[in-house]
């Protein structure tokens, strides 16, 4: 077994040791709610005494006969709520839905108004499950939004279907997923397609009307996409939303005219959306949805004054709409009933009796509390933890009230109806309700309820990973030579107690087997940290020069990167903490090269100081470019220009809504939505994205031809000379066609809209195969015997024609001798930069496919990315000096700061770690929405949100090989006396294979431990901070998103250490059969 | 420090005194927009707050640069022999090398703070770093002091035995 091969296993173990960490952990800490299959049936003892008035229903007498439900997705309440006072600056999404305020006004006891608050997260699927459960989602809920699966839980359409009422369903699909065969009739529309705007809302609309006059349903139910659609291709505040909002407006006005007594017409949103009209988090904008009913008969006592508008929640909707058609509540439902609609009853002339009115509302408020009370029966003998004394608290809260009731109707019937009575009736219903909500309270508490016992797993194995990881670092750092025997006795450990908490977590569910695996990880990190131990004597704290050491630096960054995550506010402006760390990070790097050169030119010249000194002084004249091509300066040059990149980072950012007065980048705005009055203009931004693009590609083309790695003929070397440039056209032309606008765009077909972005995908992954097979970017030249030399740009055309001619008459002259030994060395392109123009290719391909996710804005971000690298290998090679002797010191800080950086890029390319800052739109770059599956989407969000993550994982190998290729700025500092013999760049590293591998080992340890490091932060913050106000908006992500950033880097740094495994193999082969020829 | 510099020039001309002076004010306001430039780019809002920023790096040179200058003049040597080789004679160098480090060290930490939701107000930019800077500094100066008198008796030791 080769080195590689052990050094790959030893990678990988480490790999598989964070991700069973990082998935334990989730598997405790992200708890799902236990799903009860019980059904609630329509015959139950508690709902005995039957009304005498009304038509027949289930636990109620049926209020209607017929509901019409129209979900306008993201509908949030203020493009619902008329506001008569405003008069100027009307932005585009207000007072667009007049209907509602007139049929407001015009019958306010026939129409109500309500907030409509959702539960986070604010994704349409969880919030169907939401809105036909009326159960409370937990947060592992928003991770299957793209896998939507059949509701198996007690839910409203069942019971609808259950008690023969005919649902006809029209718009988004999803609904066909959640209730597959449930629906008598159905016009469902794919849902995926965010940049269509109007097939789904056309296809509703022209089948609305006539549905509606059918007479074959009970109830329909609409979905309308348009204004979601809108709100994600443009945001709220566009000319396309009015537009949206007047055509919802008409259906409205056009359905109440449509509606008969019989009916009742909800007409909601689902969620709102954030000022740049994404949704999913839990903001206000996101949550505050609108409800407006509507029937044509009178529906409540209109006693509550108009101008207060209530506040009901998503939950509620179900118990409502259950006891109003007469259907039993859903039997996991947590909705408390809008006691509006049940105060009024047009069989019991409930409006001149006020003890009826309230009366009639208990009835209805009982059977939810009576409903409730079962659940949590269920829910208790399922799962042990809910407390005791607080279930035995709330069962005496229910039996309360119940005794009360019956006191106060015995009571009635003795006494008559007495003025004393409704009031006591009031303070009933208060019992009933506050027995509902403290249920929803506990209920919410205790599906925020966390596994301690995997949670402590999950930490205990990312320990473990991280202590073995730090154990190979310094193994690496102290014994440049690589020992698998070694880590055999930790592994074996670790791989014992991992096979053991693996067991545990899929098999028994029991707490009892805990304690054995607690032993086991302890003791596999107690044989880890003795192995540590023994190795110590490897690390240097303080360097010789007295400076701050390397090691000092890379534990205080890892500490403050650690530290960062325990507090909410460095979570939250996490972006510029990055920035400050990284810039400081380069200027301690800077101070350092700068006094490592220093020094050692004026250890050169101590002898001649004195010299010097003198010739200064005689130097009066001031001389600028003598002074700014002094070593020293030029290395700050360097260092300001890396420093003015990560500076420039920040105008690409994406805002955290906990940010105060952040404003969102209009670069991170798609190109179709800026218009004239926005403050970016939109030609400016096209062409310099595309000149920054065209600029990333040329820089790294012109790498390639300047050492002459374009030469061969291989299919992988022509990719590179022909493919990239056109993946960078089509790339900007698929920009062009996404900036167009979406009235244009639609006329296009779909395979033209998409072509672009295919071909580049084309170009990507044709490259990528052919690189791996053909790894050397190398052309050897002919063997021609005795080749004859041009001189390039030396005099003129004369003098070459001379030069020629000469050489000709030499080897004439030769040939005449018979001297015909062939002693020549074969002529190879592209041999010095075989191993970097390897990494760079790959780093191409990734920078392209990445631009062309990212999107046009934030092509200047990828070009930043590609200057803070060139900048940053410059100023490393400098500072590593001789590589072959201090390399392996270095490349901790190094690896530190690229990290870093990386970090910081993350929040550079526009992304945050929330979840409503997520990039859904990369999904469709390519693809015209209606995926077959879902794992193409998947990874294209995955690319565009890790996409920093990838560009600098892929470019890591270059921190071991640049230093080698050598550099632009050491040549200009480097002094003639050490370029002994002929430069052969990185081919240098190929003469020692142990180094080499172990160099390669040692630099993915150390980015390993980097990220483990940060995992282990985010791990230990979300469980200590669990009982935190912000868990689930602030800690509970940055965990995901740091899980999922982790993952990326891993195995990308695994295939990348497997593609210069290949590279090592192929180069092998290479001198072979050079040697044998 | 001042008198130290001053004694220094005493007996020559006063021209080459405010030559002198010239430069080291020169020097002074090169550091400070060096300094408002490196607090942009550590990410100090770039228009809004300028003045304080400015303010910030005016103090910054004031506390790092010109005691550097007063004691160190314009030897290039005795600069890289202090900064560069970390070995100052032990007085007044030692005191220039802990301050300037000190008074950097003492900014940098002071922008930690910044982030925090406490609702303090002095947790705008640029006030913490101003009071890291000058607690910094005040350490920094104490610390040298206790470090030269315990050198200063080590030396001692070594001269009597």
């Amino acid at each position: 077994m080769s080195n590689w091969v052990k050094s790959i296993c030893l990678l990988v173990f480490l790999v598989f040791l964070y991700v069973t960490g990082a998935l334990i952990f989730a598997k405790g800490f992200l708890l799902k709610r236990v799903v009860l299959d019980k059904n609630s049936s329509c015959h139950v003892d508690f709902a005995m005494q039957l009304d005498q008035h009304g038509e027949e229903g289930c636990w109620m007498h049926k209020r209607f006969r017929k509901a019409v439900i129209i979900i306008i997705d993201a509908l949030r309440f203020d493009f619902i709520h008329y506001d008569p006072h405003l008069t100027r600056d009307i932005p585009p999404y207000r007072n667009k839905l007049p209907i509602i305020h007139k049929l407001m006004n015009k019958t306010p006891n026939k129409a109500k108004l309500y907030r409509f608050i959702a539960d986070p997260p604010t994704t349409t699927l969880q919030r169907l499950k939401g809105l036909t459960t009326g159960s409370l989602p937990t947060f592992v809920d928003a991770g299957s939004n793209f896998a939507s699966s059949e509701i198996l839980e007690d839910n409203l359409i069942d019971q609808l279907v259950k008690h023969g009422r005919r649902i006809k369903f029209l718009g988004d699909d999803t609904w066909m997923t959640l209730f597959p065969e449930r629906f008598s009739k159905s016009h469902s529309f794919p849902s995926f397609n965010v940049k269509d705007l109007h097939t789904v809302d056309n296809g509703i609309l022209k089948h609305l009307m006539s549905e509606l006059r059918g007479k074959d349903w009970d109830v329909l139910i609409a979905h309308f996409l348009g204004v979601d659609h809108c709100g994600h291709r443009y945001g709220p505040n566009h000319p396309a939303m009015s537009e949206k909002l007047i055509q919802m407006n008409n259906m409205i006005s056009n359905v109440t005219r449509q509606m008969q007594d019989d009916t009742i017409l909800f007409v909601f949103g689902d969620h709102g959306m954030t000022v740049t009209g994404d949704h999913g988090g839990d903001s206000g904008d996101e949550l505050e949805a609108g409800l407006f009913v509507y029937s044509p008969v009178q529906l409540t006592t209109a006693s509550t004054s108009q101008v207060e508008i209530k506040t009901v929640l998503q939950t509620d909707f179900v118990p409502t709409l259950a006891l109003l058609l007469g259907v039993p509540i859903p039997f996991s439902n947590l909705g408390h009933i809008i006691t509006d609609f049940f105060n009024h009853c047009p069989w019991w002339n409930t409006d001149i009796n006020e003890i009826k009115q309230v009366y009639h509302t208990i009835k209805a408020l009982r059977l939810n509390a009576i409903q409730i009370s079962h659940y949590l029966e269920a829910y208790v003998k399922l799962s042990s933890d809910f407390p005791h004394e607080k279930h035995q608290h709330l069962s005496h809260l229910l039996s309360h009230a119940e005794n009360t009731l019956q006191k106060l109707l015995t009571d009635m019937v003795k006494d008559g109806e007495t003025s004393r009575a409704a009031d006591q009736l009031r303070t009933l219903m208060q019992q009933y309700t506050d027995y509902i909500s403290e249920v929803q309270g506990l209920c919410r508490s205790i599906w925020a309820k966390f596994d301690l016992v995997f949670i402590a797993l999950g930490i205990l194995t990312i320990a473990n990973a991280l202590f073995l990881n730090l154990y190979l670092i310094m193994h690496l750092a102290s014994s440049e030579k690589f020992e698998i025997s070694r880590f055999i006795i930790p592994m074996l450990f670790m791989s014992l107690y991992t096979a053991y908490v693996i067991f545990q977590a899929l098999l028994i569910e029991s707490k009892s087997a805990s304690f054995l695996s607690f032993l086991l990880g302890t003791v596999s990190v107690f044989t880890c940290i003795i192995q540590i131990i023994k190795e110590k004597q490897g690390i240097k704290w303080i360097s010789s020069k007295g400076l701050i050491s390397d090691h000092f630096i890379v534990v205080a960054v890892c500490g403050i990167y650690f530290s960062l995550y325990f507090s909410n506010s460095f979570v939250v402006y996490e972006d510029s903490i990055s920035q400050f760390v990284t810039q400081s990070l380069i200027w301690i790097y800077c101070l350092k090269t700068v006094s490592n050169k220093v020094t050692t030119r004026i250890i050169d010249r101590e002898s001649a100081f004195t010299n010097t000194k003198k010739q200064k002084r005689s130097h009066k004249v001031f001389d600028i470019l003598q002074l700014l091509s002094q070593p020293a300066m030029l290395i700050i040059q360097v260092t300001v220009l890396l420093s003015m990149c990560i500076r420039l980072t920040s105008t690409s950012r994406a805002c955290r809504e906990e940010q105060a007065n952040c404003s969102q980048s209009a670069l991170l705005q798609p190109l179709a939505s800026l218009d004239y009055t926005s403050s970016m203009n939109k030609n400016v931004r096209y062409f310099v994205s595309i000149s920054c693009l065209g600029h990333s590609v040329f820089m790294l083309w012109r790498f390639f031809r300047h050492y002459g790695n374009l030469n061969d003929t291989s299919l992988a070397v022509l990719c590179a000379r022909y493919g990239f440039p056109s993946a960078a056209v089509c790339c900007a032309l698929h920009w062009c066609l996404q900036g167009l606008s979406n009235t244009v765009l639609d006329i296009l077909p779909p395979w033209q809209q998409t072509i672009m972005a295919r071909s580049v995908y084309i170009i990507i992954i044709v490259s990528l195969i052919s690189i791996v097979f053909d790894p050397l970017c190398i052309y050897i030249l002919p063997n021609e015997k005795d080749p004859i030399t041009i001189p390039v740009g030396e005099g003129s055309d004369e003098s070459v024609v001379s030069h020629v001619f000469k050489q000709l008459k030499e080897r004439v002259k030769r040939q005449a001798v018979g001297d015909n030994t062939d002693n020549s060395v074969p002529v190879v392109f592209g041999l010095g930069t075989v191993m970097t123009s390897a990494v760079l290719y790959i780093g191409i391909c990734s920078l392209l496919l990445l631009n062309l996710l990212l999107g046009d804005g934030l092509g200047p971000s990828m070009l930043l990315v590609l200057l803070c690298w060139a900048c940053f290998l410059e100023l490393h090679t400098v500072y590593v000096g001789n590589p072959t002797t201090s390399l392996s010191d270095k490349l901790g800080l190094a690896v530190t700061t690229t990290s870093s950086l990386c970090v910081m890029f993350f929040y550079g390319t526009g992304h945050q770690a929330t979840v409503s800052s997520v990039r859904w739109e990369s999904a469709f770059t390519g693809f015209h929405g209606d995926f077959q599956s879902n794992i193409i989407p998947a990874v294209l969000i995955h690319l565009n949100t890790f996409a920093s993550e990838v560009v600098f994982t892929a470019l890591m190998p270059l921190l071991v090989i640049w230093p080698f290729y050598g550099g632009i700025l050491r040549k200009m500092l480097g002094n003639k006396k050490e370029n002994r013999g002929a430069w052969r760049g990185d081919l240098e590293l190929f003469d020692d294979k142990a180094k080499f591998q172990a160099w390669m080992t040692q630099l993915f340890a150390y980015v390993f431990i980097f990220k483990g490091i940060r995992l282990f932060g985010s791990v230990c913050a979300a469980a200590s901070h669990r009982r935190h106000l912000m868990v689930w908006k602030i800690f509970a992500p940055r965990f995901v998103f740091e899980a999922l950033s982790c993952l990326t880097v891993f195995s990308m740094s695994i295939m990348m250490f497997l593609f210069l495994m290949r590279l090592y193999r192929a180069l092998e082969k290479w001198t072979q059969r050079l040697e044998s020829s | 420090m001042v008198r130290a510099f001053i004694q220094r020039t005493d007996n020559q001309s006063v021209v080459p005194l405010v030559k002198k002076i010239v430069k080291a004010s020169f020097a002074v306001v090169l550091s400070t927009v060096c300094f408002h430039v490196l607090a942009i780019l550590y990410g100090a809002p770039v228009i809004e707050s300028s003045a304080e920023t400015f303010h910030f790096a005016l103090l910054l040179s004031v506390t790092t640069v010109l005691p550097c200058i007063c004691v160190l003049g314009q030897d290039s040597y005795r600069w890289s022999r202090v900064f560069l080789h970390n070995s100052p004679s032990l007085g007044a160098e030692t005191v220039v090398l802990f301050t300037t480090y000190g008074s950097l060290v003492g900014a940098w930490l002071g922008a930690f703070p910044i982030p925090l939701d406490w609702d303090r107000p002095w947790q705008v930019w640029p006030i913490s770093c101003v009071i890291g800077n000058l607690i910094g500094y005040m350490a920094a100066l104490a610390v040298s002091s206790v470090y030269i008198y315990h050198k200063y008796n080590v030396s001692k030791k070594f001269k009597l035995t």
